[in-house]
């Protein structure tokens, strides 16, 4: 079962369907926000917790596939489940190409939509916790100075206490003082923990 | 002297008179004008006045008793003779008419007279007789008579040659020794034609027939063309005439010819009138007037035959265009509800020529149905004398239903006769029976195109059907979820189960609007309709189309309604095909903004005007009437047919269908419909 606090955003200018959707999900346990509009959704707040979009493809105006692409330029990791009352195979391609979760013909089934519904917010909670590590990662090394971040970066690269004293013309005894601070600051006790802290904190390129 | 005494003389001498020839009366007697006569009892003529002796030729002695037989023409004597004789018997006073031998050989008609004197005792002593000169007077009858007889031969309108046959026949006869003949000017007013020739010989006939009209050939052909009367005494000195012409008489052994040019009213020379003899001679006075009279019957036949060929021709041209276009004539006077008709108005109300007609019999025909629309045209026409027209049906006895379209006007009453109608009843059943096979195919040609066009808002109408079909069924999910709940929640089950009516009937109308539009139907539908609501039907199937292609839609409806009569169907084919065709033109265009406005205006002047503009690169000035023509098309997968049917649909409403080209500023497709005066 899904998280409570979790929220599925529903996107469809049809009635019928916004409507259909929100008393399944009603009924099914779920928390949800209409959108009749790719304007009102994309303008709208999000979310606290853990959510996803049903997001209908023919929207008038801004179009599904255009509120998709403009989530992913925003840096929102929201998780799409597509709906469309005429799917093609290009318009398919095209949506998985945009990182959709899942494209859904309508009509669909109840129990195609909440387990597409399930996965998507799965997705979210892990890019969500994923994204919190990251960020606390980056906090500690946020705190490094200067002069600790020149000797991480030597030691990253696998070069031993005198070979930094050496390249940074300081003394060895220093080196090994910045080295235990360093430790003490993101605290991690060998190299290899502090290797996979400071991968965690830089965004995957 | 005393009577007795004079009687006594009387039955010794003639007039009671010695042989002296000096008495003072019988001076008398031989001045008179008259030639006189006297007879005994038994009949022997006993004196001839001087005149009788003069005009004969005979002396007196030649003539007394029954001399003065010789003198009468042979043919004549025996019924002079009998009728004489027969006097004398019976002692009563008489006449006959006989010919007379003058003393130039010729004979002439006289009037024998003769009456008894009787003594005291009532016995006849001598008969006294007066010959009187009747020729001219006889002659002048027989010619009125001849005359009289062919002018009612041209009168009953007998054919021309048999007729100029006849005058030939009574001139022979009125004249002895004469042969006539009649020749006509041909049309190409350069040959003599023989019309009639009774008594010439078929190779003088022949011979001059077909002759150009020449001075040397004849007295005919000098005749015309001199437009003069040709006397000819004696061909054999005569200079006038050809060899040729010489020849052909001599061989005949006609000796004299005379002709007169046949003229028309107008002075145009018609043909000729000749007469020939095998004698030698010149007309006597007599003659040239009988010439001169038949010349003239002459012409007034071939005048009245030209006419009355001409007016038959014309009568038959008549009729035979009223057969081919199937239009009769006819004429109505309102007031005694006397109709003429001619031919073809009997043959298309399927009445036999000859039957009894009449209004009644006219309204007979009427289809039943009409009878009603037939009765108020004719009573306006009895009341209000106005010009009138109007279509109806004929029912035949056969079963034949029949269209026809009356057209007449009235004519006030003049001398010719009281007021009348002239009018005109054309056949218009196989027009009609054109026009709906022509309906019938413009309706499937309709509805082909409005099939394709509908083909191409397949994926349109498949989403518009599937979305109520997605409501439907996440609400019976939803209701399934609910119901299986301990307890279940009804109250969200009976809302869930209102939104599946609701998508239900959702569903339910874009199939019934869609069955609608893919109906076949073999003839325009006209009745009041909204074209707001139509509009919006359409658009409703077909909004999504726009979207689709990634175009924006602007309605701008008048305000209210826009009544209008006409078929609902195909108006939305009209709106559907030009909405359609402003996407299409849009789908490859270069511009930033693609839009497609469609409007609607109520113009003051009583039209609905429906125009549908898109942002794409319009159309070019001189392609704005090629769009409509059939099989032009800029589409891919088109067929051209559209905006051609289009307009034919718009126009079959009386309104009007048309492309405009804005200089670059897009498209845009207009049409108008008379509005419907309807209570908003």
């Amino acid at each position: 079962m899904t998280a409570p606090e979790a929220v599925v955003l529903v996107v469809d200018d049809d009635v019928s369907v916004r409507e259909g959707l929100e008393g399944l999900l009603r009924a099914a346990g779920v928390r949800c926000e209409l959108f009749a509009s790719a304007d009102d959704f994309l303008a709208a707040p999000r979310p606290a917790g853990p959510s996803c979009v049903v997001l209908d493809v023919h929207l008038p105006g801004t179009s599904g596939l255009e509120v998709a692409d403009a989530l992913r330029r925003r840096g929102e990791p929201l998780p799409v489940i597509f709906i469309t009352g005429r799917g093609t195979i290009p318009m398919t391609v095209q949506a998985m190409k945009l990182g959709a979760v899942e494209f859904l013909p309508k009509p669909f089934g109840e129990e195609e939509l909440l387990r597409a519904i399930d996965q998507a917010i799965a997705l979210d909670v892990a890019t969500r916790s994923a994204r919190a590590e990251r960020e606390m990662a980056q906090a500690r090394l946020d705190r490094l100075t200067a002069r600790e971040r020149d000797v991480l970066a030597l030691v990253l690269r696998g070069l031993l206490s005198k070979e930094i004293a050496q390249q940074l013309g300081t003394a060895l005894q220093t080196v090994k003082q910045h080295r235990s601070r360093i430790m003490q600051k993101l605290g991690v006790r060998s190299v290899a923990e502090l290797v996979r802290l400071t991968r965690e904190a830089s965004p995957p390129t | 002297m005393e009577r007795e005494a004079l009687l006594a003389a009387a039955s010794g001498e003639p007039f009671g008179l010695s042989d002296a020839p000096h008495d003072a009366f019988r001076l008398a007697i031989d001045t008179v004008p008259g030639l006189v006569w006297s007879a005994r009892p038994d009949g022997n003529v006993d004196f001839l006045n001087q005149r009788w002796c003069d005009y004969t030729g005979m002396s007196l002695e030649a003539a007394r008793g029954w001399g003065w037989e010789s003198a009468i023409a042979p043919d004549d004597l025996g019924g002079l003779r009998d009728y004489w004789r027969g006097l004398l018997q019976s002692e009563t006073p008489g006449e006959v008419e006989a010919r007379l031998r003058g003393a130039d050989g010729a004979y002439r008609w006289f009037l024998f007279r003769a009456v008894p004197l009787r003594d005291a005792r009532g016995v006849v002593v001598r008969w006294y007789g007066q010959t009187t000169d009747i020729d001219d007077r006889k002659r002048a009858s027989a010619l009125l008579e001849a005359e009289r007889r062919l002018l009612e031969l041209v009168a009953m309108g007998d054919p021309l040659p048999s007729l100029l046959d006849a005058l030939c026949r009574a001139t022979e006869s009125l004249e002895e020794g004469a042969l006539c003949s009649v020749l006509l000017v041909a049309d190409d007013g350069q040959h003599l034609l023989h019309v009639a020739a009774p008594s010439l010989s078929a190779d003088y006939v022949s011979a001059v027939h077909g002759a150009p009209v020449a001075t040397d050939i004849g007295p005919c052909g000098a005749a015309v063309a001199c437009k003069q009367v040709i006397v000819v005494e004696d061909f054999d000195h005569d200079p006038r005439w050809s060899a040729d012409y010489l020849a052909i008489v001599r061989r005949n052994g006609l000796r004299a010819g005379w002709s007169a040019p046949i003229l028309a009213r107008t002075g145009d020379v018609l043909g000729a009138f000749a007469i020939y003899f095998r004698r030698t001679g010149t007309p006597s006075p007599w003659q040239s007037q009988l010439i001169d009279r038949f010349t003239h019957v002459a012409s007034i036949a071939i005048e009245r035959s030209r006419a009355q060929g001409a007016l038959q021709r014309s009568e038959a041209q008549l009729a035979a265009a009223q057969r081919l276009s199937a239009t009769g004539s006819f004429t109505w006077e309102p007031e005694s509800g006397a109709i003429e008709w001619s031919d073809e108005v009997f043959r298309i109300y399927g009445i036999a020529r000859g039957e009894r007609l009449d209004m009644h019999a006219a309204r007979e025909r009427v289809h039943p149905d009409d009878r009603a629309h037939f009765d108020r045209v004719a009573s306006a026409a009895v009341l209000g004398g106005k010009e009138f027209e109007f279509g109806h049906r004929l029912l035949l006895p056969g079963g034949e239903v029949k269209h026809v379209h009356v057209v007449a006007s009235p004519r006030p009453a003049d001398e010719h006769g009281p007021r009348r109608y002239f009018g005109a009843v054309r056949d218009v059943t196989q027009q009609q029976q054109a026009d709906e096979a022509l309906s019938r195919a413009r309706a499937e040609l309709a509805h082909v195109a409005r099939v394709t066009t509908l083909g191409e808002l397949t994926a349109s109408i498949a989403h518009e059907v599937n979305q109520p079909l997605a409501g439907i069924v996440m609400n019976a999910d939803t209701s399934l979820r609910l119901l299986a709940e301990r307890p279940p929640d009804v109250a969200q089950v009976g809302e869930a189960t209102q939104r599946i009516r609701r998508d239900a009937q959702r569903a339910a109308d874009v199939i019934v609007r869609l069955r609608e539009l893919f109906r076949r139907k073999a003839s325009l539908e006209r009745q009041p309709l909204d074209l707001h609501d139509a509009i919006r039907d359409v658009l409703s199937l077909s909004h999504r189309e726009f979207g689709r292609h990634g175009v924006e839609l602007q309605t701008m409806l008048a305000p209210g309604r826009a009544m209008v009569l006409g078929d609902r169907v195909q108006l939305q084919q009209v709106v559907l095909n030009l909405a359609l065709n402003a996407v299409e033109a849009l789908v490859d265009a270069p511009t930033a903004v693609r839009e497609v406005a469609l409007g609607t205006t109520c113009t003051p002047d009583g039209l609905v005007r429906v125009t549908v503009s898109d942002t794409g690169p319009g159309i070019a000035a001189g392609d704005v009437e090629r769009v409509f023509t059939a099989f032009y098309t800029t589409k891919r997968g088109g067929m051209g047919m559209g905006l051609s049917i289009a307009r034919t649909i718009v126009e079959s409403h009386g309104g009007r269908l048309w492309a405009e080209s804005r200089d670059g500023a897009g498209g845009r497709f207009a049409f108008q419909l008379p509005a419907l005066d309807a209570p908003a």
